[in-house]
């Protein structure tokens, strides 16, 4: 049972970013925007707004929920900062869940399948897949994420994972791809972006199942660094 | 007053906690060293991965450290340039949240500025107003200027690199010698270890006006170049492998180098000194141990007050940051927020 207990959520995984206030997995309010500037200041100024509108002052929160990507570094490390930084004081927890699950969960509230990919553009030439199965704490991850070169590969990976339904938050930016690779399959058209109430929602669903929190770091598909160490 | 200082400009993530500008109550620094050190150099993403992996914790001791509650702190201070836009936009979120968070204005602090005051913490450190005006040298990784200090607040950029900053020129040229990273220490450690400074004279970097790009206002004399020393080192092991054929030896060869490297710094800026009476000097390679030498010297035979940060505070740090704070004027809540990360501010 989802105890009532304020949340906020933070999803700025994407240039969609989003902010929401949950008391359980009540909606209280939402404020979504998009911004291409890499700096994410937006991020701030919307928070601001959304307890005035709520009429809520930070410390009214007991737990915070932030999106944790895959997506752009800039805006999902300033969000976990920021999230610790409104959490630190009163000791409040903060629970990451990538945003991919986030997107996964309303693929499959919103379909009857077991398992739901979730493909990106993880840039450089690749795409990024992660695999959900149906569970009752909110989709589950199975096994790694990862980097794939082109719909053949794609094509590959969905039929040995069993996928049954392909969600993505880049459609817009791989169209002949995702064609390509979700013949026979259901693919939910459109850019499916994750939502911070969504976001909100999955956490306590989770919090409820007493599953913990993944790391709070962003998901990195590719390394830091690229070239080989100097002084190994 | 107590002020949160938080630094993550570039490879250090760092938190304190400052009285009224000087009594350092906590001063924690998480030092990314380790994670550069394969690639002899920082890395831009490494160190914001680092940050936000480490930055809560560092927090959090902070506060502890001090003895404190959050609730009983007055305000923050954040780094906000300049810097790493990745690495500062970590320690800005982070501060914004807890500005909300505890309802304290976020005071937003110019890195090389905290970096000149970091010579006034502690309790054997003068007032800050009590030297002015003076003359200032920042010199770090990252920087290398020499500044007019007319009063707080008030800075006349007088110099600067036109090319590589001093710290850089250490580390460059620790990695041609073999000595690792970061390159300051590892050839202070080895020139120590019975190098002749005067092994191999490397060219002094003085930057002619027929060379060099020149910012606005600043006097050519009060100006440096390191990049030649580098490349000098480079042909100089080329043609002379150290240890073979009575080649000078790789201790030789940091201490020359260092000498010359401190040799620019120290005569550029008795130059720039002019008639101040107070020399202030901070920023990681004023831990240099052979520039502290000549400096003292220096000072000794000319009769100027030589001012330098305490060792704890010439790294990057964020009790420089939350010391500074005090000195500045609160921002509203709305300012606070609007605060955004500028990379390559100008400062003078």
């Amino acid at each position: 049972m989802v105890m009532p207990m304020p949340l906020l959520a933070i999803e700025n995984s994407t240039d969609h970013g989003g902010l929401a206030i949950l008391d359980g997995t009540r909606l209280v309010a939402e404020r979504n925007w998009i911004e291409l500037r890499p700096h994410r200041a937006a991020l701030f100024e919307e928070l601001r707004k959304l307890l005035d509108e709520a009429g809520l002052r930070a410390d009214a929160f007991d737990v915070f929920a932030v999106g944790a990507g895959p997506g752009g570094f800039a805006g999902l490390r300033m969000s976990m900062a920021l999230a610790q930084g409104l959490a630190l004081p009163g000791g409040a927890p903060v629970h990451a869940v990538s945003s991919a699950a986030v997107i996964a969960d309303a693929a499959l509230r919103e379909s009857s399948a077991r398992r739901v990919a979730v493909v990106g553009d993880a840039r450089r030439g690749r795409v990024w897949l992660g695999v959900f199965a149906r569970r009752d704490g909110g989709p589950e991850h199975i096994g790694e994420w990862e980097l794939l070169p082109d719909a053949d590969a794609l094509v590959g990976r969905l039929a040995a994972q069993e996928v049954e339904t392909v969600a993505s938050p880049d459609a817009d930016a791989i169209p002949e791809l995702l064609t390509a690779a979700t013949a026979g399959r259901v693919w939910l058209r459109g850019a499916r972006r994750p939502s911070a109430a969504g976001l909100g929602q999955l956490v306590q669903t989770r919090r409820a199942h007493d599953i913990a929190s993944e790391p709070l770091t962003p998901v990195y598909l590719h390394p830091a660094v690229t070239v080989p160490p100097r002084f190994p | 007053m107590n002020i949160l200082g938080i630094e993550t400009s570039c490879d250090e993530t760092s938190a304190a906690v400052v009285r009224d500008g000087r009594q350092v109550l906590s001063s924690i620094v998480h030092s990314q060293i380790a994670a550069h050190r394969p690639y002899g150099g920082v890395v831009p993403e490494i160190a914001s991965r680092q940050h936000v992996e480490h930055l809560p914790e560092v927090l959090a001791e902070a506060v502890r450290g001090a003895g404190l509650e959050w609730s009983q702190l007055d305000a923050l201070a954040v780094t906000y340039g300049p810097g790493l836009a990745s690495s500062l936009l970590v320690g800005l979120a982070a501060a914004k949240g807890l500005a909300l968070r505890l309802e304290r204005p976020l005071i937003g602090i110019h890195h090389m500025e905290a970096h000149l005051y970091s010579a006034f913490l502690g309790p054997k450190a003068p007032a800050w107003e009590s030297v002015m005006p003076c003359l200032a040298l920042i010199v770090s990784g990252g920087h290398t200027l020499l500044l007019n200090v007319e009063a707080p607040g008030r800075y006349r950029l007088i110099g600067q690199t036109v090319d590589d900053a001093a710290g850089e020129a250490f580390d460059k040229g620790a990695s041609l010698l073999g000595l690792g990273y970061p390159g300051g220490p590892a050839i202070d450690r080895a020139a120590r270890e019975g190098g002749n400074p005067g092994a191999v004279l490397f060219p002094r970097g003085f930057p002619r006006k027929l060379h060099a790009r020149f910012a606005d206002d600043v006097d050519p004399n009060a100006c440096f170049s390191f990049s030649g020393i580098k490349t000098a080192l480079l042909y100089h092991l080329r043609k002379y492998p150290p240890g073979r054929d009575g080649n000078p030896a790789v201790a030789d060869l940091a201490a020359s180098y260092q000498e010359a490297i401190v040799d620019t710094l120290v005569t550029r800026t008795l130059t720039a000194l002019g008639r101040n009476e107070t020399l202030v000097v901070a920023g990681g390679v004023s831990l240099n141990r052979r520039l502290r030498e000549l400096l003292a010297a220096a000072a000794a035979a000319r009769g100027f007050r030589l001012l330098l940060a305490e060792p704890a505070y010439c790294t990057d740090n964020a009790a420089m940051v939350a010391g500074l704070a005090a000195h500045k004027q609160s921002p509203t809540l709305a300012e606070s927020l609007a605060l955004d990360a500028c990379p390559s501010v100008e400062f003078g």
